[in-house]
């Protein structure tokens, strides 16, 4: 008992001394914020009367076409022929842009950007399995310019991932990726096992400059840290760290400033490993980040 | 017609209350239990959006709800992240146990101890951290985990046994 009473005694302490280490980021109400205000998944009753709204409005306007069709006289049959056999269309048009020209609130997306690395949810491309948004991210993001997709490996409920390479034997980088409310994929990370990355972590503020720890085995110890604004490909920021080049592989810190923005935005922070015969990316590990404005 | 339901306001006062009162405790709560804050800052702002979704009358004692949606989203971000380290056959294991920018701020002793309950299995950790560090009974306890009071003695004695052990090698 006694030892039980001096176990507890000594694990609340360093838990206690852990916790007092721990001092939350101090934006958290606003990202609360930010996804409450994120547009809202209609419930089903509200789906339901939609659709039977929109329905009667159908038949409506196509009752009045027929009508107005059938007053007219031969000379404008033509005309009316071809009114009456776009109407469908025009229909099917009018029905679907109502809700779109009549609604007055800016679009704001079903996907909170700050949770996803890829695509940007008010980007036009949504993609609707996981290799496409693997593959697109491979190349827009990580910078892959030879690329061998795996099969999707599920992971859990809306959740996979893609095993990605440069060429057949090539090393391997696993895109994470999760199905979100609007049913499209979106990609949450990537990771390899040559540059496994400590800090930042996934989702963390950063401002420049910051510092960034992990290990890494690449030729010659070479990681190139890349800074980029969600759906920008053209970097803020850029720095190299130096981990190992032989096995196995060694721990790397760095320094890596960016071009601030103005104000919080989704970001995506990459880890390169690059071949040294031409240069070209084989492997890396990448994170979503919030890039928040320089403060002095 | 609107094409989508109406977005919800920004934070009402008795949300932002909450979080005033319980958002350091909880980010705590899960950064022990995932040893990675961004991905416990994330857990506790899921879990305060899911109580925002529900409205103030829509959950009896929201303390008890954030601590259980925590502490499940907690779990969820180890699970994900467990899985992608298998396939990758990485050696970094999950942590209570500091990195090395704040291991200098501990001694030896709280290094020592939060490094052999990293040995521990999951939900002893869980329930080791949420009795002697968040200071719950075993009945809260049981609700925030979804297991029985028994369940929880069981696990914390054992958990602290192991600990014991763990402590007293070599």
């Amino acid at each position: 008992m006694t030892d039980e009473r001096d176990t507890t005694e000594r694990l609340r302490r360093a838990l206690d001394a852990r916790a007092e280490t721990i001092h939350p980021e101090p934006d958290g109400l606003d990202r609360i914020e930010e996804r409450l205000m994120a547009r809202t998944p209609l419930t089903d009753a509200q789906r339901w009367t939609i659709a039977g709204v929109s329905a009667v409005a159908t038949l409506l306007v196509v009752a009045l076409l027929i009508v107005a069709a059938n007053d007219d006289d031969d000379t404008d049959v033509a005309t009316d022929t071809t009114t009456s056999t776009s109407a469908p269309e025009e229909t099917t048009t009018t029905t679907t842009e109502p809700p779109q020209t009549t609604t007055t609130e800016p679009f704001t997306p079903a996907t909170d950007p700050f949770s996803v690395a890829f695509p940007s949810p008010t980007d036009s491309r949504s993609f609707e399995a996981p290799p496409a948004a693997a593959r697109a991210y491979a190349t827009d993001v990580l910078g892959f310019t030879e690329l061998v997709l795996g099969g999707p490996t599920t992971t859990g409920e809306g959740a996979a991932e893609v095993a990605i390479q440069d060429r057949e034997d090539g090393p391997t980088t696993l895109v994470s990726l999760e199905q979100r409310e609007d049913g499209a994929w979106y990609v949450i990370g990537s990771e390899t096992q040559d540059v496994v990355v400590t800090a930042p972590g996934p989702g963390t503020s950063l401002a420049t400059p910051f510092e960034t720890t992990g290990e890494a085995l690449a030729f010659e110890g070479t990681v190139e840290v890349v800074v980029l604004a969600q759906g920008d490909p053209s970097p803020l920021g850029q720095g190299v760290v130096t981990g190992s080049g032989v096995p196995p592989a060694g721990p790397f810190t760095g320094t890596v400033e960016f071009t601030s923005p103005s104000e919080p935005t989704a970001g995506v922070l990459v880890y390169r490993v690059r071949s040294p015969e031409d240069g070209r990316v084989v492997q890396a590990t990448s994170l979503r980040v919030r890039l928040t404005p320089f403060t002095s | 017609m609107a094409a989508m339901a109406p977005p919800l306001r920004r934070a009402e006062p008795w949300l932002v209350a909450l979080h005033r009162a319980h958002h350091r405790d909880l980010v705590r709560l899960a950064t022990l239990l995932v040893d990675d804050q961004g991905s416990a800052e994330e857990a506790v702002q899921d879990a305060y959006v899911a109580l925002a979704r529900r409205g103030p009358a829509g959950v009896e004692d929201p303390e008890a709800y954030l601590r259980t949606a925590v502490v499940n989203n907690a779990r969820s971000a180890l699970r994900k992240r467990r899985v992608r380290r298998n396939h990758l056959r990485s050696v970094q294991r999950d942590r209570v146990a500091p990195g090395a920018d704040q291991a200098v701020l501990l001694d030896e002793d709280a290094r020592r101890v939060l490094a052999a309950l990293d040995e521990l299995s999951g939900r002893q950790r869980e329930v080791l951290v949420l009795r002697y560090w968040a200071d719950l009974s075993e009945a809260e306890i049981a609700t925030a985990l979804g297991i029985s009071a028994g369940s929880v003695k069981t696990h914390a004695h054992r958990g602290i046994a192991a600990l014991a052990r763990i402590l007293e090698a070599p």
